[in-house]
């Protein structure tokens, strides 16, 4: 019986941070206050970490492999990092950097912190490794949520160079996970045992549709969190002793576990016990705490790295002891649930039995996929394939778990929480156990309850000696067999045509570390038979062998029945891309200015092209595809940018571009005008559009001129746009400018002039905000400040001027009633139905739309 | 119904990997894809960096060489370290100390660098207990493993045996591989 325990919740003073990270302690004495290691967020450009990748690439590929597939993966997995919602710092894939001018730290080179992605050679059986710098004696300082902190000065990520070896090539979803995974330390993150990317890789499950789970992102919001982030979270905390002397356990693991499924969150504790899990979301979880296993802890000190006190010594782990769940029992049927609330605390304290040793500990499963059938239940063929962690269905009648550990470890019962019986011991019929001791394996026979649904399932092995093991995420419950690509064909239009089986509404196409841009996908979930998904390939290299993967939403994708010969594409024969000019090819330090590149033999496309200048002290905050072979982008220069030459990089799709040497930082120009931004003058208003007045804010800008051009050269009305722009105020370090009202929807040139110089950057022109007209019952009776709507009610908006690519992305409008978001319904070109689905207590309320954060001019209405 | 011991046959099946990091190597493996094996004791060491990299280079003194021409020391080079006032550390890279007795099992790449095979697997402490036999043993490495002859997963596990034992083991290998 599960009970509701949120009247224990109970409002905690300042939380307790955990060890998840590279910590140090001030003292070896409670109470302990955790210093972490993480970058200085102050020191980036824009709170933007920019990450490069070594232009020396692999040294030797697999069989169609790319250093443009290399460097998709790399692209993806810094991508991963910023699902993060609610951080205060983002990363920025930024190409390439020259291999020989990767500073080391005493080089002083570049001037602001970022990470470095390099291809080393690594002996067999190793794939990839990454650390942060971290300095040898720290030095505490105040960052910039005023928590005590050491600076990372630089992170590294090392991949192999030979993609012929482990998780090779690179397409393969292995080498992406492994990726993203290195780039977690590099941040700072260490190891957790949730089945998070930063889990060790035993019982890592996370996918390229999965990359990063509620405990990665608890861990680098914990060092990146925007201000009051933990405001949308709850938190548990409370303390970890032993049972016989009540001593604080340290490195105690605390895990909040869905009982139905779904990711865990976790803390370690400190010297003291004490631990705080912060970041959870809002729902309900089983608690348990568990030793860490000894391999964490290797006498050599391989394992975790520290804590350290600030005299350098290393502060030891406890020793082992009993796994239980909250709060008290091997149980989980009879566990606590806990309730968490965003923003919301619980309080849970632990007392702990002493044991020598940890009887259970990463424990690999695997599920048996039958390519014939093509489902999880092990029948009586000779050849599987062997999917880890495990796979079953839920719509089958029974599904197999295997389980290895060494030495074999044989428990009293097998569970799968979430509805599952317990397996005992096989004697007659599933669910059931047994075991395989020449492998030292387990092999569960579970039937999955009705309407099980899909995702993440725990397993718990509560063995024979009163003790457990808890297994987080070690079995994805799905509900349709994997995708089978069976063709895969090219049409006249540039679209690829990918027929297979399998698919689903939530289908992504890749080729090779990319994906392809969905035209059209009819697929639904858990239908069987042929389906076509229609896709834009991205742009390849000339020749260019890709191989087709199909990625559905429950984490299965075609390489679990098709792990060799791959369906592919060859793109066609083409000449070889060049980089032709960069203008400017230089900036002084500090400020932000616009750079137009241009190539050949490109097919630039919008939100496929990354810039790079090869330094950290370089941030790139904007690209734009102005044609199919050039770009412009807003280039940052940081205040303390070395002079040099830098190498430029132009990443689009597979093609790689390079031209050494091509762009130079040189010092600050004092009298120059420098722009910091450009940001609409009303506050509360997002965008840049025709009509608005924008205001610039900078250096030098006293008396300026200001023109802004239109960079769209397909747009019918850019020869008409651009000249002087309209300056209502400047000051030093702000300008008021009005855009005109002719200004064509998309990217322009901002060129700002003043006695000391002139500076270019760009600026999106967005559509204004649209107008309403009027608001209407389905009776068609108005809606207005007498008439009044009422809960329940769907309206219709006119409206006029709305954006007319918002019909494609819905989920950038907004509609606000009284300052509150309703459900919009549907959203035609002039109207837009949405559902008043609250009581407003018959008050006058305003009604906006709001597209990309501007709001349009409010309409008031009755609300009953 | 439960289908009971009937897997022997499920060893013949196709393997595949979600998240693999190191290769589980067999002592056959280690001794036909290593290009040296020592027997010896660690000197000293010192950092530098590769690139961005730290590595630890461990001179180790060679008592025995089972596999591989060289000389009477060896340059073994470990990923992470302390240089230049920084500290990088790679989880499940094995740390020596001098005065360290080990037998390990070493790969040198195309750069000339020497390095261990599959970190803490290719790397056998040697008690100094005094014994004219003393005992060999490897730590269980805590990273994925993929058997590389049977392509599945596995953990590993610690291994301890005589010195003797060991070198039987290896010499044995080599001598089959001839």
């Amino acid at each position: 019986m599960r009970v509701a325990a949120a009247a224990a919740v109970l409002a905690l003073g300042a939380p307790i941070e955990a060890y998840y990270h590279y910590t140090f302690y001030t003292g070896r004495v409670a109470p302990f206050n955790a210093i972490h290691a993480r970058f200085d967020v102050t020191a980036l450009t824009g709170n933007t970490l920019n990450v490069f990748v070594s232009d020396a690439g692999p040294t030797n590929y697999a069989a169609n492999d790319t250093f443009g597939s290399v460097l998709g993966e790399v692209k993806q997995a810094v991508a991963a990092w910023n699902t993060v919602p609610n951080a205060g710092m983002r990363l920025n894939f930024a190409g390439l950097e020259s291999a020989s001018q990767i500073p080391q730290p005493s080089s002083g080179a570049e001037s602001t912190p970022a990470i470095d992605v390099v291809f080393a050679e690594m002996p067999p059986g190793l794939l990839g490794y990454g650390s942060p710098n971290i300095p040898v004696v720290p030095r505490f300082q105040t960052g910039s949520d005023g928590q005590t902190m050491v600076a990372i000065t630089r992170g590294v990520a090392a991949l192999t160079n030979d993609t012929t070896l482990g998780a090779g090539p690179s397409e393969l979803p292995d080498f992406f996970t492994t990726a993203v995974h290195e780039i977690g330390h590099a941040l700072g993150l260490q190891h957790t045992w949730t089945g998070a990317v930063m889990s060790q890789g035993v019982i890592r499950n996370t996918t390229r549709v999965r990359p990063i789970d509620a405990d990665d992102m608890a861990a680098f919001n914990l060092l990146y969190g925007a201000a009051n982030w933990t405001s949308n979270y709850g938190s548990i905390s409370g303390q970890v002793t032993f049972s016989g002397n009540g001593a604080g356990v340290h490195m105690a693991s605390v895990v909040a576990l869905p009982p139905d499924g779904g990711p865990a969150v976790s803390a370690l504790t400190d010297p003291a016990g004490y631990y705080t899990i912060s970041g959870v979301p809002a729902g309900t979880y089983l608690l348990f705490v568990h030793p860490l296993p000894p391999d964490a802890f290797p006498v050599d000190a391989e394992g975790l790295w520290g804590p350290y006190d600030s005299s350098g010594v290393r502060i030891a782990p406890s020793g082992s002891f009993r796994t239980f769940f909250y709060p008290g029992t091997t149980d989980a049927t009879v566990a606590t649930p806990v309730s968490v609330v965003a923003g919301g605390s619980f309080a849970a304290n632990f007392r702990v039995q002493a044991e020598s040793a940890v009887p259970m500990y990463d424990v690999v499963t695997r599920g048996f996929l039958d390519p014939a059938s093509r489902d999880y239940t092990m029948n009586t063929n000779s050849t599987y394939n062997w999917m880890s962690p495990a796979f079953i269905e839920g719509t089958q009648v029974e599904s197999l778990v295997e389980t290895i550990y060494s030495p074999l470890v044989v428990p009293h019962t097998m569970s799968i929480l979430g509805g599952f019986a317990p397996a005992p011991i096989c004697k007659t019929t599933a669910p059931c156990f047994e075991t395989w001791s020449l492998a030292s394996a387990l092999f569960g026979y579970f039937e999955a309850p009705a309407n099980a649904g899909t995702g993440l399932r725990h397993l718990v092995f509560n063995l024979n000696n009163g003790d457990m093991y808890v297994l987080p995420a070690g079995v994805n419950l799905v509900e349709q067999p994997p995708p089978y690509v069976d063709s895969v064909a090219a049409n006249a239009d540039g679209t690829v045509n990918v027929a297979g089986t399998g698919f689903g509404s939530g289908s992504a196409v890749y080729f090779d570390s990319l994906p392809a841009t969905i035209k059209l996908n009819p697929c639904q979930d858990g239908t069987p038979g042929d389906c076509t998904i229609t896709v834009t390939p991205p742009s390849g290299a000339s020749g260019q062998t890709a191989e087709v993967t199909v990625f559905n939403a429950d984490g299965q994708d075609s390489t679990f029945l098709q792990s060799a010969n791959f369906p592919v594409y060859t793109y066609q024969g083409a000449s070889a891309p060049q980089l032709q000019s960069v203008y400017p090819a230089s900036l002084p330090a500090g400020g932000e200015a616009m750079v137009t590149i241009n190539a050949a033999n490109t097919n630039f496309v919008d939100g496929q092209v990354t810039v790079g200048f090869g330094t950290s002290d370089i941030t790139v905050t904007g690209v734009w595809a102005i044609s199919p072979t050039e770009l412009v982008a807003n280039v940052t220069v940081a205040p303390g940018a070395t002079p040099g030459a830098w190498e430029v990089s132009v990443i689009s799709g597979f093609q790689a571009m390079t031209q050494p040497y091509g762009f130079q930082t040189v010092a600050a120009n004092p009298g120059a005008p420098e722009v910091l931004a450009i940001v609409n003058g009303v506050a509360g208003q997002a965008t840049i559009y025709p009509g608005a007045v924008v205001t610039v804010w900078g250096a030098n800008l006293a008396n300026p001129q200001i023109a802004i051009n239109s960079l769209d050269s397909t747009s019918p009305s850019a020869a008409l746009s651009g000249g002087s722009a309209q300056v209502s105020y400047s000051s030093g370090d702000q300008v008021n400018v009005a855009v005109p009202a002719g200004t064509p929807i998309g990217p322009a040139a901002l060129t700002l002039t003043t006695s000391g110089g002139t500076v270019s950057v760009v600026v999106l022109i967005s559509y204004a905000p649209p107008v309403i007209l009027g608001i209407a019952e389905p009776s068609g009776a108005a809606v207005n400040s007498s008439n009044a709507a009422s809960p329940g009610d769907s309206l219709t908006i006119a409206v006029s001027g709305l954006d007319p690519t918002v019909t494609l992305a819905t989920g950038r409008l907004q509609v606000l009633v009284g300052g509150v978001p309703v459900p919009v319904q549907s959203i035609g070109s002039g109207q837009i139905q949405f559902l008043l689905n609250q009581s407003f207590g018959g008050s006058q309320v305003p009604v906006v739309i709001v597209v990309d954060g501007s709001s349009s001019a409010p309409i008031t209405i009755l609300a009953n | 119904m439960a289908r009971r011991l009937l897997l022997v046959a499920a060893l013949l099946g196709v393997a595949r990997l979600q998240s693999a990091t190191l290769e589980q190597l067999s002592m056959n493996d280690m001794v036909a894809r290593s290009t040296a094996i020592v027997h010896g004791t660690v000197q000293g060491s010192y950092t530098a960096f590769s690139g961005p990299l730290i590595f630890t280079h461990y001179r180790v003194q060679v008592s025995e060489r089972w596999k591989g021409a060289g000389g009477a020391t060896v340059d073994v080079a470990v990923p992470g370290g302390v240089a230049s006032g920084v500290r990088q550390t790679y989880s499940g890279a094995p740390q020596f100390q001098a005065g360290d007795e080990c037998v390990m099992f070493l790969w040198t790449g195309k750069s000339g660098m020497t390095q261990i095979m599959g970190f803490s697997q290719g790397v056998f402490a040697v008690a100094q207990d005094g014994t004219a036999d003393p005992n060999a043993t490897r730590n269980a490495s805590h990273e994925l493993m993929l058997d590389a002859s049977t392509h599945r997963q596995v953990t590993d596990q610690a291994l301890t045996m005589r010195l003797s034992a060991l070198r039987a083991l290896v010499t044995g290998a080599l001598g089959a591989g001839q």
